[in-house]
């Protein structure tokens, strides 16, 4: 038997939502301030509008919906889901409000690309959209990379058990640190040095590559806001390609991988625990399955002789790949090259590449390193139970900060979620197939999608059907958030509407 | 005689006149099949940016001239520059000799339009010398038209919805004072 | 204390951009290996 939601779990989940609601809301003070000061009074209106309607919508769920309850499980897991369709709705607002987007839904297919950090783009003519509007684009990036819920979490003084389902929900099994809100502030701070040696780096090269020092600094916190949370926007239409540069693709490419690092191993690595790199079973995993993705590119460009030189096709094969590896979704192609040069084959090895992801708890989407680890792990177990004789215990282990053994209910989770992803991974091809694109393609831009990478080779554009942009952008939603917390949000309603 | 010398006369001019016609004949066959071979060697019109994309096999290391708006960043690499000049569709990057650009005044952002060029150039799909970039190699350049500082206006239905909120926000902060009194 | 704390942050970016260095480094030689293999 179903039980009917009550009014009280209603209550609970719209005052939270506000909350998170009202934290978001307050990000919006930085592209305003940004606006003021390079005299930008346009898109610093956009901005106050937007801000004023998110706060009025926070503060009348917070009013309304006023409880001192604290969350159980499920309410967490919804409250996890509706802040990031909210944070879509209300962040796409000041996007809509500067006209590069054609209609709202654009807008939110944007913000929701960007709080995912997933990368594709609709807007239109981004050459000239304003400071502020960029900034605040790759604000969200740098936002929903870390999880809206963190940030709204580190605002708060004292913990909350309920702060830990909505950590779970947001994708992030993993606690650092004993208590979720210290776990929150780490992940603040591994961000924050990153985000000054990043941008220093990238604004230096900037300057070094004849860029204005304003726009190399501002192009290089951008970048590397959209880098390290492995997002994919760029302030310019041509993405990286804009800079012309292989210091720029080299210091963006080391920054990707950095952010596909989980952050429990950041917070182990930077307490000293250095041979940590080496054993964790993530980046052995990482490193080898770059390296098969990456062969299987390479050969397949090679078949085609495009790129003659080791450095035209490391700095073409390899840059698309490990940004399609690491969900960040950067390019130096334009995307119909990736149809009319590469081909199958390569593109073949790119959709692995996005297909597997980065690290768990790091900003990385897709089925994600630990899974693959695992189920390889689980994989030679069952080979091994079935070559040693019956009487024989086999146990197997894996490193991943300390060593664990593994069990089946591990391993259980770990293919259903792999088997989840493969499943959205198919269904938004089928979909892009409905509307008259090729497999290759449906499959590339929808795994694209779903793993939250961003490369694109054609299919997303403004004129692509609504019906497609909406499957892209639950697609994103329900690949950031690693479907549990999206699950439970479809059983509350079928609960609530069957429930007795 | 006179009569006589007047017609020989209208015969030659008759008969110059043909060949006139012919060699102009003959000049207008050869501009023809010149006009038709050009296609082979280089693109005398302005190509698209999508065209030159979508087709990069059929344009590879030949000639076309291309034209769009010069935005972002003119980026100085020693003697050489990058341009990268969007055409509505995309942009593409141009190298260029550096003292080619000083013409250029201004470059597309959100507080201006940047100067409208003409370039030719050898295009290339995957350039040699760039890593791979799609990139045309500039030999010139020609300013159609300047760019311009543009004015911004702030829109007054914007500005009376931002006071409506503020006005709205006010209220609700206001009735939560007096309830908690 | 602090001090150590600061040298092990500092330690620890330093191996971690070193991995990532290794990552490009295997990669370009796979680059270099197939280069080589695909003119014969």
């Amino acid at each position: 038997m179903i039980l009917r939601p009550h009014l009280e779990d209603i209550k609970n989940i719209g005052y939270y939502l506000g909350k998170v609601i009202i934290g978001l809301s307050l990000a919006m003070f930085l592209p305003v301030i940004l606006g003021l000061a390079l005299k930008e009074k346009g898109p610093s209106l956009d901005f106050l509008i937007s801000l004023q309607i998110s706060v009025i919508f926070g503060l009348l769920l917070t009013k309304l919906c006023f409880t001192e309850k604290d969350l159980n499980w499920m309410q967490g897991m919804i409250v996890v889901s509706l802040a990031w369709l909210a944070a879509m709705f209300l962040g796409a607002i000041p996007l809509y409000l500067s006209g590069h987007w054609k209609s709202y839904l654009d807008a939110c297919f944007d913000a929701m690309s960007g709080f995912s950090t997933t990368g594709l783009v609709l807007a239109q003519d981004l050459d000239h959209l304003s400071f502020a509007h960029n900034f605040w684009r790759h604000l969200i990036m740098f936002m929903g990379g870390q999880g809206i819920v963190i940030i709204a979490l580190s605002f708060f003084v004292k913990g909350f058990s309920g702060a830990f389902t909505m950590y779970v929900g947001e994708a992030r099994d993993e606690k650092i640190m004993p208590n979720v809100i210290s776990t929150a502030r780490f992940i603040w701070l591994v961000s924050i040095v990153y985000l000054i040696l990043g941008t220093l780096a990238l604004g230096a090269v900037g300057i070094l590559n004849g860029m204005r020092p304003l726009n190399a600094f501002f192009h290089g916190i951008c970048v590397f806001m959209a880098a390290f949370d492995t997002g994919g926007f760029t302030p310019q239409s041509q993405n990286i390609l804009y800079y012309h540069s292989l210091a720029y693709e080299a210091v963006t490419a080391v920054i990707m991988i950095l952010g596909a690092i989980n952050f429990k191993l950041h917070y182990h690595i930077w307490m000293g625990n250095r041979r940590e790199i080496i054993r964790n079973i993530e980046t052995a995993a990482l490193f080898i399955t770059i390296m098969i993705t990456f062969f299987i590119t390479a050969v397949g460009l090679q078949q085609l002789g495009i790129y003659p030189g080791a450095m035209l096709l490391f700095r073409k094969g390899f840059y698309q790949l490990i940004s399609g590896h690491t969900g960040t979704g950067y390019q130096t192609l334009y995307p119909a090259q990736f149809v009319t040069d590469w081909g199958n084959l390569p593109m073949v090895g790119v959709i692995l590449a996005m297909a597997l992801g980065g690290a768990v708890c790091s900003t990385t989407g897709a089925i994600k390193m630990l899974r693959v680890g695992i189920i390889f792990k689980a994989l030679i177990q069952d080979i091994k139970r079935i070559i040693l004789p019956e009487r024989a215990m086999v146990v197997q282990k894996f490193h991943h900060i300390k060593t664990l053994f593994l069990e089946d209910k591990v391993a259980r989770s770990a293919l259903l979620i792999t088997l989840a992803y493969l499943v959205l991974y198919g269904l938004g091809a089928i979909v892009g197939m409905l509307f008259g694109n090729s497999f290759l393609y449906s499959l590339f831009e929808s795994t694209s999608a779903a793993a939250n990478v961003g490369l694109s080779c054609g299919i997303t554009n403004a004129a692509m059907p609504a019906a497609l942009k909406v499957t892209y952008i639950i697609q994103m939603w329900a690949g950031r958030l690693e479907f549990m917390s999206v699950f439970t949000l479809l059983g509350f309603l079928v609960a609530a509407i069957k429930g007795k | 005689m006179r009569y006589k010398s007047q017609v020989t006369s209208h015969k030659s001019q008759v008969q110059f006149k043909s060949k006139k016609l012919k060699i102009f004949c003959f000049y207008i066959v050869l501009f023809t099949f010149a006009f038709l071979l050009l296609p082979y060697f280089c693109y005398a019109q302005t190509i698209s940016s999508s065209e030159l994309i979508n087709n990069t096999r059929q344009y590879d290391g030949k000639i076309v001239v291309y034209e769009g708006e010069v935005i972002g960043d003119v980026m100085a690499r020693g003697r050489q520059a990058w341009l990268n000049v969007h055409d509505g569709n995309n942009a593409i990057g141009i190298w260029i000799d550096k003292d080619l650009t000083a013409d250029i005044l201004y470059t597309g952002s959100y507080k201006s339009r940047g100067d409208w060029v003409e370039i030719s150039g050898i295009f290339q799909r995957a350039c040699a010398q760039h890593g791979g970039d799609l990139d045309i190699h500039a030999q010139t350049i020609r300013k159609i038209s300047p760019g311009r500082i543009v004015q911004e206006k702030l829109n007054p239905g914007k500005l009376r919805l931002a006071l409506i909120l503020l006005g709205i926000l006010c209220l609700i902060l206001i009735l939560t004072l007096l309830r908690r009194k | 204390m602090k001090a150590r704390a600061a040298l092990n942050i500092i330690l620890g970016i330093a191996v971690e951009v070193l991995y990532a260095l290794c990552v490009m480094a295997l990669a370009f030689a796979i680059s270099l290996a197939l280069t080589a293999v695909f003119k014969k």
